[in-house]
């Protein structure tokens, strides 16, 4: 075992963690405002639109984010649609958490007593008021181990970007495996590296999570 | 309560590590064991079975597969004819460029087919040259790139670790890749304008340019000595391909002496008369 490779090539395995973040950070943003769109519309009355939100999220729960991935980087430019292979994980990334994440929301939006919202209308609460105040603090409190879990699923889905390309961690490795044939050092290594953040992710999770327990009581 | 529960995780995280050294060590040979014994070839005849670390998804005319999912093309019938040497059974491993090495290293084939570079060398024995391969471009005809003057600024799409990657980037260092894991992968890249340029392995493209006659096969880059990847020190198992080589190359004493045959066959040209120099 030879761990120099690593001390070795520390600017390689930086710019490819730096890659990650910006693919984690972007793809559960964007995850997130969509599944709160979705999940909204998905309580919508009409049934077209409620059709068309199952659908999404039909399709990006059943399918593989591979396929996804591929679709969206070769098949897209098919029809003018030329993205390169960041912004294509980015894309792939933010439509699947967001299936995923809209069930999660809605879930959480679900999970709140509906005789609140009529005590909050027979205490003159408009509508706004009643999602701002009453619905989504309790929502978001009940989901959101849920969305800490996403977050860590998206961290590693982002791996999937090295079959197109992306220069993120897991790309990084593999180039470099490539160069220097030390695949059993590095692939510990990356998974030591996945394993610190998932684990640092969890326990920050924890802490945010208990405080939001606490200001219920 | 909070120190038992980060006491758990680094007992999880430790063990798990230590089972993962456990396992790639599990598939080093154990000091003691005799060349012959631990050579790959006594491995093969004891289990009956030659594992052949093959490019099925590369496409033809290396290795494919045909429409009832047959593995098909020169490497499988070369690695049929191996078994048929050794009287086992032929399994066919799909391999793409990358994880050839971690597979000869941790005996899960018992070779692989490959260029012949030095820095391979180092972590992987290679048998005497069986094929005289080449490096080219492949674009598409409508890019307007005809050659390979003027190549700054464009994209250029490579399997990782394969020669086209290393030949690419030694001669465009400044130019932007794009690293993939598979031919066919960096053959759709082109064709879908995600790169402006593959550069690789010029069967493989020859054989795209024929199904698509929108690419362009440009001339050849490099021509390469290439080789069967084998695990790396095993003299025994290499003298035996060496001298399988030898048999099917030219003498056909105890095989079929069929490699030109085999080599028109998929190729539809005749192996390079280098390769008999090489003897």
């Amino acid at each position: 075992m030879y761990f120099g490779v690593i001390a070795n090539n520390l600017d390689l395995i930086f710019a490819g963690l730096k890659l990650t973040f910006a693919i984690l950070v972007l793809a559960f943003g964007g995850g997130l405002l969509l599944g709160i769109l979705v999940a909204a519309l998905r309580m919508s009355p009409l049934r077209p639109v409620q059709w068309i939100t199952s659908a999404y999220v039909e399709i990006f729960r059943n399918t593989p984010l591979l396929v996804q991935l591929f679709f969206i980087w070769l098949g897209l430019p098919l029809v003018g649609i030329k993205i390169d292979a960041f912004v294509s994980i980015v894309v792939a990334l933010a439509l699947n958490s967001g299936a995923y994440l809209s069930e999660i929301i809605r879930g959480g939006l679900q999970s709140v007593p509906r005789a609140q919202l009529e005590a909050a209308s027979s205490l003159g609460l408009t509508p706004w008021m009643t999602l701002v105040d009453v619905v989504l603090p309790q929502a978001f409190r009940a989901v959101f181990p849920a969305l800490v879990n996403q977050f860590i699923a998206t961290l590693l889905g982002s791996a999937v970007g090295t079959v197109v390309g992306a220069p993120e961690l897991t790309q990084q490795i593999f180039y470099l495996d490539s160069r220097v044939f030390r695949t059993v050092e590095l692939l510990l290594f990356l998974c030591a590296v996945y394993a610190f953040l998932t684990f640092l992710i969890t326990q920050l999770g924890r802490v945010i999570d208990r405080r939001l327990q606490w200001a219920t009581r | 309560m909070k120190s038992r529960r980060y006491l758990e995780y680094l007992v999880v995280v430790i063990l798990a590590v230590a089972l993962s050294i456990l396992g790639s060590l599990i598939f080093l040979p154990k000091s003691g064991e005799t060349a012959a014994a631990s050579s790959a070839l006594h491995k093969i005849k004891e289990r009956g079975v030659l594992r052949a670390g093959l490019p099925v998804s590369g496409g033809l005319p290396v290795a494919s597969r045909d429409a009832s999912g047959a593995v098909i093309g020169f490497l499988p019938d070369l690695a049929a004819e191996m078994a048929a040497a050794l009287e086992v059974k032929l399994e066919v491993v799909d391999t793409t460029d990358p994880n050839r090495f971690p597979y000869l290293q941790n005996g899960t084939i018992d070779f692989a087919w490959g260029t012949i570079t030095l820095p391979r060398n180092e972590v992987v024995s290679f048998s005497r040259p069986a094929d005289l391969g080449a490096q080219s471009g492949l674009v598409l005809k409508s890019s307007g790139i005809a050659d390979y003057e003027n190549m700054g600024g464009k994209k250029i799409v490579v399997v990782t670790g394969s020669t086209g990657d290393i030949l690419a980037s030694k001669q465009w260092p400044n130019n932007e890749f794009v690293r993939v894991d598979a031919v066919s992968t960096a053959i759709q890249a082109v064709q879908s304008g995600q790169a402006d340029i593959c550069i690789g392995d010029w069967a493989a493209f020859n054989e795209a340019g024929k199904t698509d006659s929108n690419l362009l096969l440009l001339p050849i880059l490099k021509y390469e000595a290439v080789g069967l990847m084998l695990p790396q020190g095993d003299v025994v198992w290499k003298e035996w391909v060496d001298n399988f080589l030898n048999d099917i190359l030219v003498t056909g004493t105890t095989t079929s002496g069929d490699f030109t045959s085999i080599y028109r066959k998929w190729f539809e040209l005749d192996p390079n008369p280098e390769l008999m120099r090489w003897m």
